[in-house]
């Protein structure tokens, strides 16, 4: 039984290890997003989504889109909102990769 | 195993109180609570707790399956503290779910609110459905609707597949683990007009060499080759709905003592099991909205089911043959906000041919036989909605079983009280009633060298009665508040009449019989908490207390054997932004059992034992990449197999641990969308 605690305590505690560099990772991200978010623009479409797995498909497909650095979407307003690296794309190739999918955008 | 409790509450809290930040996730996939809230990419939870429905449920989302290399929907249980799974034997691969303390076999589980898995089907159905293929698991536990039966006891387990209206014309799935076993996937949805939709999956799974870790001479996992097809079709038309589809699953195992050959097995050669299984199945839904707001409907559901055992244990054979229709016809009307009802009439039928040659130290069990069993009801469910604060679903079931000439009426009842946002009560209580299958039930029987008595062949109407409570307190902190809670769970399970299989009674066989009213029940707490402590990550902790005892012949009242008391569970996942990366972590500690007595276990019980699970998955535009590890601390069960083959000591069934050691897996997952 102690052999089991030792184990798990090693565990949790290799975990928080872990953790605490991702923790201070994150913070770091989220330091080093705000500096660059200087460098980003962001663009809301009216997209003909009508349900979840519109959601999806848009989520899926877009995130992966070249200079796409955040991405919301919201069924119940219809829109997408992108932000992105100027210098790497521009809302005119955002929206064709949305009407791709087969969705119209204003 | 107080301080195993006391150490694990502690680092509990510890990992809880040191992080106090936010979440705001939308939940798109099955969340009609959060549709409204703008959702951020890749924030769809693994698991969690269902806000809106009566019932206490867990859900599993497919992210939640992509949490392991989930080549079954046994393995996706894995990160789940509800539901434990193990295996039912050291020799067949079998693995069996325990929900409430109970076995599996007394949780109903649904394929899109069809009965599936049941009889034959029972002790390897969980391996015959492939995870890559289901979109979503709910785990309702409790006395659930009279709508799909009464045959659930501890609760159900719908699995929803990937539907043919996804926009998803090639999904494929490819994964290899460190032990041979290689696994594919493929999923294909084809919309071939406005209104007629398919879907066509596909599953191989094999593995080509099997290890004997712990030197016993026994292969610690069989050899096993799965094939598995099927294909769904939607219809959507005006004014009627159609739903049909076929089912196809070839499963071959052999496992043991490696050379065993059923045709040439004597005395002294290697001993081990040869089980050859064939199912096939197809449905038909036919929906007919009788308001233009669908507020009104009838429906018919029917279900046939044909599988074929071939199944040898050393010198035994188990040859069986099942045939089950389900048929259900239902009425729904949502007469307006506040009341909603549905009636119907439902039958179940099975018909089992079995033939056993079994003949053990000079006793013979052998028998050829026929039976059938018919379960026929008549139901109605009400459902009341008092504002937004009070729901309550009253349901009654009225069943002739017609091999038995019995009626049992199944009453049942759930009430959701949410007297503010943020806290939700549940009740819920019921009966459930269901025909106990002896051998499929146990199937670890085959796996031991003892001879069987008792009621073996007899297929008893199991009854008993459930109830329990829920009040889950949603927190309101971390970067996701709305889904930042704290919950506690009890329930309670009493046998009025249960099929009681002992190995304790005589030394030299397993014994089957009735309780007949004497005590058999299960007490069960559990505590949930999840919450987002910064965004992207989300952590969720589970801690379970099973107080189970039955009443067996000689030793009386003593706590069911093989039934862990405690479980936990930490699961931990990381995405960084726009998931491109994500990280799991899922550990486990499963206590102790109390064991045997001829497993002579130091204090009569199994030691408790971690289980580190972790995975790391890289996505591309369409491509999932991942590596994990599963056992990470490579802890396992030295020894599986007590005595030796055709002596009345053998036994491979007493398995309370893992059987494999530390194993590394590593996929890939190819989804093409549907594009202009």
């Amino acid at each position: 039984m102690k052999k089991i605690i030792v184990t798990f305590i090693l565990a949790l505690g290799a975990l928080s290890f872990t953790a605490a560099p991702l923790l201070a990772a994150h913070t770091e991200s989220a330091a080093l997003q705000q500096s660059k978010k200087k460098k980003t623009e962001t663009v809301t479409f009216k997209v003909s989504m009508h349900c979840k797995n519109c959601v999806k498909k848009i989520t899926e497909n877009i995130s992966f889109e070249k200079g796409v650095k955040d991405l919301k979407v919201s069924l119940d307003e219809k829109t997408v909102t992108i932000t992105y690296d100027p210098a790497k794309t521009s809302p005119e190739t955002l929206k064709k990769a949305i009407e791709k999918l087969g969705y119209k955008v204003e | 195993m107080k301080r195993c409790l006391t150490v694990c509450i502690l680092l509990a809290f510890s990992v809880v109180s040191a992080f106090s930040q936010v979440d705001t996730t939308g939940i798109y996939a099955d969340r009609q609570d959060s549709l409204k809230a703008a959702v951020h990419v890749g924030h769809q939870k693994g698991n969690y707790l269902s806000k809106i429905k009566p019932m206490r449920v867990e859900v599993i989302t497919s992210d939640g399956l992509h949490k392991m290399a989930c080549c079954n929907v046994a393995e996706s249980f894995e990160n789940s503290a509800s539901v434990t799974v193990g295996y039912s034997d050291a020799v067949t691969g079998a693995r069996q779910i325990r929900l409430l303390g109970l076995s599996g076999t007394y949780t109903q589980m649904l394929d899109e609110s069809r009965p599936v898995m049941r009889g034959l089907a029972a002790p390897f159905g969980l391996t015959y459905m492939p995870g890559q293929w289901l979109e979503s698991i709910q785990i309702a536990k409790g006395a659930a609707s009279v709508v799909s039966g009464t045959e659930s006891i501890t609760g159900q387990i719908n699995m929803e597949h990937r539907k043919p209206t996804d926009e998803k014309p090639l999904f494929l799935s490819l994964a290899g683990m460190s032990d041979s076993r290689l696994s594919g996937d493929i999923a294909s949805s084809l919309q071939l007009n406005g209104r007629l939709s398919t879907v066509l999956l596909g599953h191989v799974d094999k593995n080509f060499k099997c290890y004997d870790m712990n030197g016993d001479g026994f292969m610690d996992d069989p050899l096993v080759t799965q094939v598995n097809l099927a294909n769904r079709w939607f219809y959507n038309g005006d004014k009627v709905q159609f739903r049909w589809g076929l089912n196809a699953v070839n499963d071959n195992r052999n496992g043991g003592q490696p050379g065993y050959d059923r045709d040439s097995y004597a005395i002294g050669r290697p001993w081990g099991s040869d089980i050859h299984d064939r199912l096939l199945g197809g449905y038909l839904k036919i929906g007919v909205p009788l308001r233009d707001d669908q507020s009104s409907s009838i429906a018919l559901v029917t279900d046939y089911t044909w599988q074929k055992m071939d199944a040898a244990f050393g010198s035994a054979t188990y040859l069986a043959r099942q045939r089950s229709l389900f048929v259900n016809l239902l009425y729904r009307n949502q007469v307006n906000e506040q009341h909603d009802f549905t009636v119907g009439a439902s039958g179940i039928f099975d018909s089992y041919d079995e033939n056993l040659q079994r003949n053990v130290t000079a006793v013979s069990n052998s028998y050829d036989a026929r039976t059938d069993l018919s379960d026929m009801a008549f139901y109605g469910e009400y459902t009341l909605h008092a504002h937004r604060m009070f729901t309550a679903v009253t349901g009654l079931s009225a069943n002739w079983y017609g091999t038995s000439g019995r009626f049992r009426l199944s009453p049942r009842m759930t009430i959701k009280f949410q007297p503010w946002e943020q806290l939700v009560f549940r009740f819920n209580g019921g009966r459930g009633l269901r025909a106990a299958m002896p051998l499929a039930d146990n199937i670890g029987v085959f796996s031991t060298g003892k001879r069987w008595s008792g009621d073996y062949r007899s297929h008893l109407l199991e009854d008993a009665w459930i109830y329990g409570s829920n009040a889950t307190l949603y927190l309101n902190i971390g970067a996701d508040p709305e889904n930042s809670y704290f919950s506690l769970d009890f329930f309670r399970t009493r046998f009025n009449q249960q099929l009681i299989v002992d190995y304790e009674y005589l030394a030299d066989a397993v014994c089957f019989y009735a309780s007949n009213g004497s005590p058999a029940y299960t007490n069960t707490f559990q505590a949930d908490f999840a919450v987002e402590p910064v965004e992207r990550f989300t952590v969720n902790i589970t801690a379970r207390y099973t107080d189970a005892k039955v009443q067996l012949a000689k030793p009386g009242l003593v706590e069911r054997a093989m039934t862990p008391r405690f479980k936990g569970v930490l699961n931990l996942q990381y995405k960084t932004n726009l998931s491109k990366w994500i990280f799991d972590f899922t550990a486990a500690l499963n206590g102790s059992c109390r064991a045997y007595g001829f497993m002579n276990m130091e204090g009569g019980r199994t030691p408790a034992y971690p289980l580190l699970y972790a995975q790391i998955t890289r996505r591309f535009k369409g491509i999932d990449l991942y590596v994990g590890g599963e056992n990470l601390t490579g802890f396992t069960q030295k020894k599986v197999i007590l005595g030796t083959p055709e002596t009345t000591s053998f036994d491979a069934s007493t398995v309370w641990g893992p059987l494999m050691g530390l194993r590394i897996n590593a996929g890939l997952r190819l989804t093409i969308w549907k594009t202009n």
